[in-house]
Parts: structure tokens; C-alpha cells; sequence
């Protein structure tokens, strides 16, 4: 991409730099209607996807325990381990919890922290939220999409923006409990004494190059995922610890507007 | 259904503005020339090669920044991590979202004897464009890259400021360290026709601005690093 293409048409810039940026994209004149057509933006989707990944995810957890080092061996009955799932899913009407969030830099041998809030409610509400070391917040309700960052909040109807629309699915087909039956992703499962371990490696290469395979751990005693972790090919890695849950406690409506 | 891009007293408009481009530019040139004069000056000469003259202190060792980008109109934004690495003579920046999704990871050599190192770059943010217009960016920040060009110093008429200026090619950088807080405050880059950087630097602490803006003259890209915290 040289300048004097840049100079006829910035969106090429745009565009490019974009391809990174899988949720902190806040464009005024974004037309929907075009989504569909944009090459670029299915591949932001794409980004978009495996971000969010983790908040279907989440819609699963509740009490958990620490993550055991206990050696994992294959598990023998998968379908039972999903229905399972899908059961616990099923009656889950809401949760809460605090996350803490490592990113390790092995090369570097640095733990970068950050704590947050979550919580859900169903059918569709769902606030993610960076406390420290920066406020960083996400929050879907009601077919709408928000995102702020620092004083400045992006919002994104879902009914008429593809890309987040397929995002909502996936946090409805979560709560079904068939986030398990994804085609993304190749997903091999094990289990020790006390967790249920699902692997799972993305089919496409390019996601691979971003991530190369996301493990979730489930506690065994109620079906909770108790920690997510992503690994990246350079040995580096992100993990997700979840504390302090509440189960099926009542949350209020207000709690799902970013502010 | 014949559709007319401009209506005709329009489009002599753009006949008439054509024939005038040659007479703009000159005058455009002009006040260029006198701005480049005023933003230059700083007649006084000093020798004092060995004054300490960086962004990032000596007994600097690693920070974290929450960093905005703003292009063309679109937002986007993440953590930047910069480490010294004394042992290997460089730099090293990460940049990541806030879900930890790292976009790059570049080494920077503090010498000639090392070379600029892509450990890790996001697929589709490796575009030669992109890359180069990041890599230059935090260059002048880190003062790296720039082994072998001529240099010479300059203190403010005012006796506000002290100039490094650096000569290198058709690129030119010029560092303004203010001499009441012996700080760098300002760093403009200049490059080929129109192709300038300005940076702000501000509110030092540990060895390291806590405030960072970069803005591009020749595009509508913005920067902006505020320091998170000092890393433990």
C-alpha cells in the first residue's frame, strides 16, 4: 500500500490497521448495509469472534475451585459431559462475578494483570468490565452493543450490523448450551479427578496464528468453568480466573448500561 | 438517466482553481519557508556533546501505557508495554488489546550493531506501510535507529530550550529538551515533502513521560500514550 493510494482513498489505511482491531472499532459513518460486502470486515469479525469467545464462555460459570495441576486423560463420555452442559446452561438465570486476568509475556517474563466485574443475565444482557489497571467496558443488552473506553462509549445496534448479530447468536447458542458444538474449532476433551478440560483448536489458520488453542476448565461438582486460557504460538499466553461468584442472585436492569 | 458529476458554473470553478494551483503552491512553499524559519530559532550553539539527552531516562526499566489511536476518523486502542533490555542493547515494545490480544511485538537495537526484530506481528496489521509508519514512530520516541547521522546543537534565543538536531538522509529529527526541567518536551520528525510527525512529551516520572501524543501531518493518524503505571 504506498501513500498516493492512501491520498485517493484513506479508507485503505483504515482498513488495514483495522484488521487488528477486533473491538475497538468506533466509526461514526459505519454503513450496515454494507457489512455483508467487505471483505475486510468479515475478517474483522473474524478477530471479533475470538475476542468475544470468552464471553459465551462465561455464561457457564459459577463456583469453582483453584485449577488443579492434576494430570488430565481423555474423557470417555462426551456426550454426557454436554448434556450436562447444556442442563447447568439451561436453569442458569443469572451471574456474577470478579475475573482476574494475566497476559504473560514468556520472552520478556512479565505478568501483565488486570481485573475486572462480569455478569450476566438472561436471555441477553451481559457487562464485562476492566476495573484496573485501566476502565475498559463492554456491555450487550437488548440487541445493542456498547462499548466504553475511558469517556468515549460506541454503540452498535445488532439488528442491523451482521457482525454483531453473529456475536449474539453465539451468546444464545452459549446459553443453550451448544457452544461446545462450534465448527470453528476442532475440540478434544479430558478430564482429572476434580475438572473437565475442552481443548479447543481453531480450524482456521489465520486464527491459529493469533491463537493456537483456548482451554477451558470446568469444575466437575457443579459444571462451572473455574479458569480459560488462551496460548499463543510464541509461548505466550492470556488466563482468565474467576472469583467471588454468585449464582441465580437477583441482579438489576441498571447494571446493563454502560456508565 | 445522465447523471453530472458538477453543475457547469461548477465546473469552471474547477477549471479556474486548476490554473491557480501554480501561484497556491508558491505561496504555500512561502509560508512554509518563514514558519520553518520561526520554528527554527535557535542561533546559540553549544558543545556540550555529553548532556544527558533522552526520552527514556538511563535507570529506565519498563512501563505501561494505555494508548489510543485515532485514523481517519476511527478509534481504536490497547496497552502499550516498552522494557529497556540492558543486557541485549534494545527496546522492547509489546502492544495488546485490553482482552490481552497481543498486536505486535517489535525489538528495537540501541546500536548499529543490532537490527530491528518483528518477534511477533498481528497477519493483518503486517503491511508494509503500517509497519514502517509504527516503527519510525516509536523510534523517535526510544531515539534508536538513527546511528550515524549528523548532528548539531542549538540552545533557544530565549534560552528556553536546547535543540538536538539530527541529519540523516532526507530525514531530519529535532529533539527541544526544556532546560528548566532538563526534559524532553517536544520531537518533530521531517521527512520528504509535507511528511512531518510532531510529538509531545509531558509530566516525566520514573524516568519516562507519563503523557505521549504523535500526530502525522500527512494523515489523519493520531496517537496517544498515558502512562497506566510504573511496573514493579
Amino acid at each position: 500500500m504506498r501513500l498516493k493510494d492512501i491520498s485517493k482513498n484513506p479508507n485503505l489505511f483504515v482498513t488495514q490497521i483495522f484488521h487488528n482491531s477486533h473491538l475497538q472499532r468506533v466509526k461514526s459513518s459505519y454503513n450496515p448495509a454494507k457489512a455483508g460486502e467487505s471483505l475486510d470486515l468479515v475478517v474483522f469479525r473474524d478477530a471479533l469472534k475470538i475476542s468475544l469467545f470468552l464471553i459465551p464462555i462465561l455464561l457457564l460459570a459459577a463456583f469453582a475451585p483453584s485449577l488443579s495441576d492434576e494430570e488430565f486423560t481423555p474423557l470417555e463420555n462426551i456426550e454426557l459431559f454436554k448434556s450436562k452442559i447444556k442442563t447447568m446452561a439451561e436453569t442458569t438465570l443469572t451471574i456474577e462475578s470478579d475475573f482476574i486476568q494475566e497476559k504473560h509475556l514468556s520472552m520478556l517474563e512479565e505478568v501483565l494483570i488486570s481485573n475486572g466485574y462480569f455478569c450476566y443475565k438472561k436471555e441477553d444482557k451481559v457487562r464485562w468490565e476492566y476495573l484496573t489497571p485501566i476502565h475498559y467496558l463492554i456491555v450487550l443488552n437488548n440487541g445493542e452493543f456498547t462499548i466504553k473506553d475511558g469517556e468515549k462509549v460506541s454503540k452498535y445496534d445488532i439488528h442491523s450490523n451482521r457482525i454483531f448479530r453473529e456475536i449474539n447468536d453465539m451468546i444464545l447458542h452459549s446459553i443453550q448450551g451448544s457452544i461446545l458444538e462450534n465448527n470453528d474449532f476442532t475440540i478434544s476433551y479430558f478430564e482429572n479427578s476434580g475438572l473437565y478440560l475442552a481443548k479447543l483448536v481453531p480450524n482456521k489458520k489465520e486464527v491459529r496464528e493469533m491463537l493456537q488453542t483456548i482451554n477451558i476448565y470446568f469444575d466437575k461438582k457443579d459444571l462451572s468453568v473455574s479458569q480459560i486460557k488462551m496460548d499463543e504460538a510464541s509461548g505466550d499466553f492470556t488466563s482468565i480466573k474467576f472469583i467471588n461468584k454468585k449464582l441465580n442472585e437477583d441482579i438489576p436492569n441498571t447494571k446493563f448500561i454502560a456508565n | 438517466m445522465s447523471v453530472r458529476l458538477f453543475p457547469l458554473e461548477k465546473r469552471h470553478f474547477l477549471i479556474r482553481d486548476l490554473a491557480f494551483t501554480p501561484i497556491l503552491f508558491s505561496i504555500l512553499l512561502l509560508f512554509s519557508a518563514c514558519s520553518m524559519r520561526l520554528n527554527t530559532g535557535f542561533s546559540k550553539a553549544y558543545s556540550d556533546k555529553a548532556e544527558r539527552f533522552e526520552v527514556f531516562g538511563q535507570d529506565f526499566g519498563k512501563v505501561l501505557y494505555k494508548t489510543s489511536i485515532d485514523v481517519y476518523g476511527n478509534h481504536l486502542s490497547g496497552l502499550m508495554f516498552i522494557k529497556n533490555l540492558p543486557a541485549d542493547s534494545a527496546y522492547r515494545v509489546v502492544f495488546l488489546s485490553e482482552l490481552g490480544m497481543k498486536f505486535f511485538d517489535f525489538e528495537f537495537p540501541k546500536t548499529s550493531e543490532g537490527s530491528f526484530k518483528v518477534h511477533y506481528c498481528m497477519a493483518m496489521l503486517n503491511k508494509k506501510m503500517i509497519m514502517k509508519t509504527l516503527q519510525k514512530d516509536l523510534e523517535l520516541l526510544l531515539m534508536t535507529g538513527f546511528e550515524g547521522a549528523k548532528q548539531k546543537l542549538k540552545e533557544e534565543d530565549s534560552g528556553k530550550y536546547r535543540i538536538r538536531k539530527y541529519k540523516k538522509g532526507s530525514e531530519r529529527r529535532l529533539y527541544f529538551k526544556e532546560i528548566s526541567s532538563g526534559n524532553i518536551s517536544k520531537i518533530e520528525r521531517n521527512g520528504r515533502l509535507f511528511n512531518k510527525v510532531e510529538v509531545e512529551l509531558s509530566d516525566y516520572q520514573d524516568n519516562a513521560p507519563s503523557r505521549i501524543k504523535i500526530k502525522h501531518s500527512n494523515m489523519k493518524l493520531y496517537l496517544e500514550l498515558s502512562k497506566v503505571k510504573a511496573i514493579e
